[in-house]
């Protein structure tokens, strides 16, 4: 009988060492935790005193949204009317209007979108453009398919504007950032 | 002989009810897991942000409404039987309801599930309040509506139970274990009026086409008229595992027969007319009825404090009767290497933690600091995921054996999960709770997004942080899933065979029924005062809703 019991009492030995190591992990490391939450949250409270004037400088960079002027340096600023996702299961659109703001007095120009910048830092190499000329006002609207869950966050493109008489203005490469976009589910398809 | 040998047909829709449960459990945990590294940006890849929604609805559906009312079934089929001591009356009645709400479970996953596959044009991403203006697929509706008529059933079927048992015992007092259930089921119908009144009579209409336009207040009041009292439905069957099992598991007794009933009664009266708690920061409602329900969830407070001494005191006999001493030491002496006592123990533990949350968000001023942040989640998660949840797990070490003849197989994993649960909640919904009071949304995919000019302020520590240690926690919680599932499915396929395969015998409290006043047995009484608080607390605000149009409550009078 003499091994049995001694198995027996192995058992219940190591079972007793399982527990206890449950126990300091299990409820231990827990309790730990909300003494240390409660700690913090005191001190921070009754001691310390928050240093506003901490954050550090950063460079601005400007967001674009709809209404805002891209261009507005040219002869031929660009106003933009829609900057949007329409989303389903099986795609996202990236949707960009824009128009000029007056009318074109035989002034022309050339856009090109050579490429995005998306949320996941991934640049999508898909080129779009407008290019137009005469005597009215014009828009247009540019739509890319991106990958699914991805947002544009930076356009890059490429600008040049002509005079009436076709005398073509030096180009302009410019980053443009956009700010958030709406993000739309839509049931089509 | 034990509960599957003496009572087979009963079993039979239990053990059917516990698989409902359990797939639901693993599918709305692993959306779970999903979740807590996609919005806290640890992992993006496995499905995108539009879709995290959909994910979100099959979380909060499957767990908060399916693997709760499919368990508590299950368990209250095993509890009448056995204190009544009789078979389901009508076995073709007793699997009509199972499949009833079977069946709705069906269609409602399909719903949320079809949006997750491209092209398909049901969905349901509505989230588990699914009011509107959020707008589902009619099947999803339809589902739901199916589940709470099964479920309606399935109380009837207690009730029809109790009434058979009642005519062979005149005079006898209501056992324990079917006095809870019936008063369970007695604040489930009154708090599923609203809910049925909200999806048949307003979001089924409005997802056929056959009502063009909905107004949000009136169906959200309606739903919680009901979403209240629904954390109580799934709170009641916790109660009645620490009354009537826990006190045995920890080698005791159940420290008073009367102080249970009380408690049954008081959350039958008080569950429902709180709803409006949820609805502060609601425009549309006066603030004289949100004062109302503030007044009336503070007394809330009341039997779940009554049910802490009770059944710590029930527990302390049980460690007194196994050798422990002195005030506090008794605790070593309570059986920890028991899994199905470690869960339900640590599960109370938690509610603790929770119920002080919940006071937070109780109060009508200091809600305002939280309300919509992941501080909600953070709450819940305590509560309805670990005070119930856990213990609804925890049990089933104890009742899958007697449902199947078969003993608990790899114990030692079943011991070490309730522990790694309560380790991965706690760290999971502390970091909940800091990141709601810096001001992170809830239900949300990246939460980053609209915070072009500002940033999130923790109180200490830093965003990155708290998001790392939801994301672990949220690990943790899904490898003690895992360790459950093993268990129980090891156990149910492969456990030994055996006549007794675990202690399933429950002693008598030690202040029983016979020492219980009568009156606390009079299920009429308690559901008409129940009724007349319910009536106190709602029919004024709906009325002043409804009045103006049933689809558009607080519009302008148009003229007839």
């Amino acid at each position: 009988m003499a091994p049995a019991s001694d198995k027996s009492n192995n058992e219940k030995g190591s079972n007793k060492n399982l527990v206890r190591i449950l126990v300091i992990i299990g409820i231990g490391i827990p309790v730990l935790v909300e003494l240390l939450t409660l700690f913090n949250l005191v001190n921070v409270r009754f001691f310390e005193e928050k240093d506003k004037a901490e954050t550090s400088q950063q460079v601005e960079v400007r967001k674009f949204s709809p209404g805002d002027t891209l261009f507005a340096e040219t002869a031929v600023p660009l106003i933009i009317d829609d900057l949007s996702m329409k989303v389903n299961p099986q795609k996202w659109n990236f949707k960009l209007t824009l128009s000029t703001i007056d009318e074109l007095e035989g002034q022309g120009f050339k856009l090109r979108v050579d490429s995005l910048k998306l949320s996941n830092e991934d640049i999508l190499r898909v080129s779009k453009g407008w290019e137009a000329d005469g005597k009215e006002k014009l828009n247009q609207t540019l739509e890319w398919d991106l990958p699914s869950g991805e947002i544009a966050k930076i356009l890059y493109t490429t600008y040049q504007t002509s005079s009436p008489s076709q005398e073509d203005m030096p180009k302009i490469t410019k980053e443009i950032h956009l700010g958030n976009l709406p993000v739309r589910y839509t049931s089509d398809k | 002989m034990t509960f599957f040998n003496k009572y087979p047909k009963a079993a039979k829709v239990t053990k059917a009810n516990f698989i409902i449960a359990f797939i639901s459990l693993a599918i709305g945990g692993f959306f779970g897991f999903v979740q807590a590294l996609h919005r806290t940006g640890v992992f993006r890849g496995i499905f995108n942000s539009g879709e995290y929604y959909s994910v979100l609805t099959g979380h909060g559906v499957l767990l908060a409404l399916v693997f709760t009312t499919f368990f508590i079934a299950g368990l209250f089929v095993w509890g009448v039987t056995r204190s009544l001591d009789r078979e389901p009356e009508n076995m073709a009645y007793t699997w009509t309801w199972f499949w009833c709400m079977t069946i709705g479970l069906g269609m409602a996953a399909v719903a949320i599930l079809g949006g997750l596959v491209p092209g398909s044009s049901i969905r349901a991403a509505v989230l588990y309040t699914f009011y509107p203006p959020l707008q589902a697929h009619p099947l999803f509706y339809i589902g739901l509506a199916l589940i709470l008529v099964g479920s309606w059933m399935a109380g009837a079927d207690w009730f029809w139970s109790y009434r058979k048992w009642r005519e062979e015992h005149p005079s006898e007092r209501v056992p324990i274990l079917t006095y809870m259930a019936l008063f369970t089921m007695l604040m489930w119908y009154v708090c599923t009026i609203g809910l049925a009144i909200e999806v048949v009579g307003l979001l089924i209409p409005w997802s056929l086409g056959w009502v063009v336009e909905i107004e949000p207040l009136l169906p959200r009041t309606l739903f919680w008229f009901f979403g209240h009292a629904v954390v109580y439905f799934w709170l009641l069957p916790a109660y009645y595992v620490w009354y009537a099992i826990l006190p045995k598991l920890s080698g005791g007794r159940l420290f008073s027969d009367t102080m249970t009933r009380i408690v049954f009664i008081i959350f039958l009266i008080l569950s429902t007319p709180v709803g409006y708690h949820h609805q502060y920061a609601d425009a549309g409602i006066s603030v004289g009825f949100k004062f109302y329900a503030m007044a009336t969830t503070m007394l809330l407070l009341l039997p779940s404090l009554m049910t802490l001494f009770t059944v710590v005191a029930s527990m302390e006999h049980g460690a007194k009767q196994r050798g422990g001493k002195g005030y506090f030491s008794w605790i070593g002496r309570l059986p920890w290497n028991d899994p199905a006592f470690a869960g339900c123990a640590l599960a109370g533990i938690m509610f603790a933690a929770g119920g002080f949350s919940g006071m937070i968000n109780a109060g009508m001023n200091v809600n305002l600091l939280i309300h919509n942040t992941l501080w909600v989640p953070g709450h819940f998660h305590l509560t309805v995921g670990t005070a119930v949840g856990l213990t609804f797990m925890a049990i089933s070490y104890w009742l899958v054996p007697q449902l199947t003849g078969r003993k608990l197989k790899f114990k030692t994993l079943a011991l070490v999960q309730p522990y790694a649960w309560f380790l991965g909640m706690t760290l999971m919904s502390n970091a909940m709770h800091r990141a709601g009071l810096a001001g992170v949304p809830r239900r949300t995919a990246e939460p980053e997004f609209n915070t072009n000019s500002m940033t999130f302020e923790p109180i200490f520590g830093t965003m990155g942080e708290m998001n790392w240690q939801i994301a672990i926690g949220g690990t943790i919680l899904t490898i003690s899933l895992v360790l459950f599932l093993w268990v129980i499915v090891g156990t149910w396929m492969a456990g030994e065979k055996s006549e007794k395969p675990v202690d399933d015998f429950i002693p008598e409290p030690l202040s029983g029924s016979d020492e219980t006043p009568a009156i606390l047995d009079n299920m009429k009484l308690w559901f008409a005062l129940a009724l007349i608080l319910v009536v106190l607390a709602y029919s004024f605000p709906l009325f002043e809703m409804v009045q103006d149009g049933i689809f558009s409550p607080g519009a302008l009078p148009r003229p007839s």
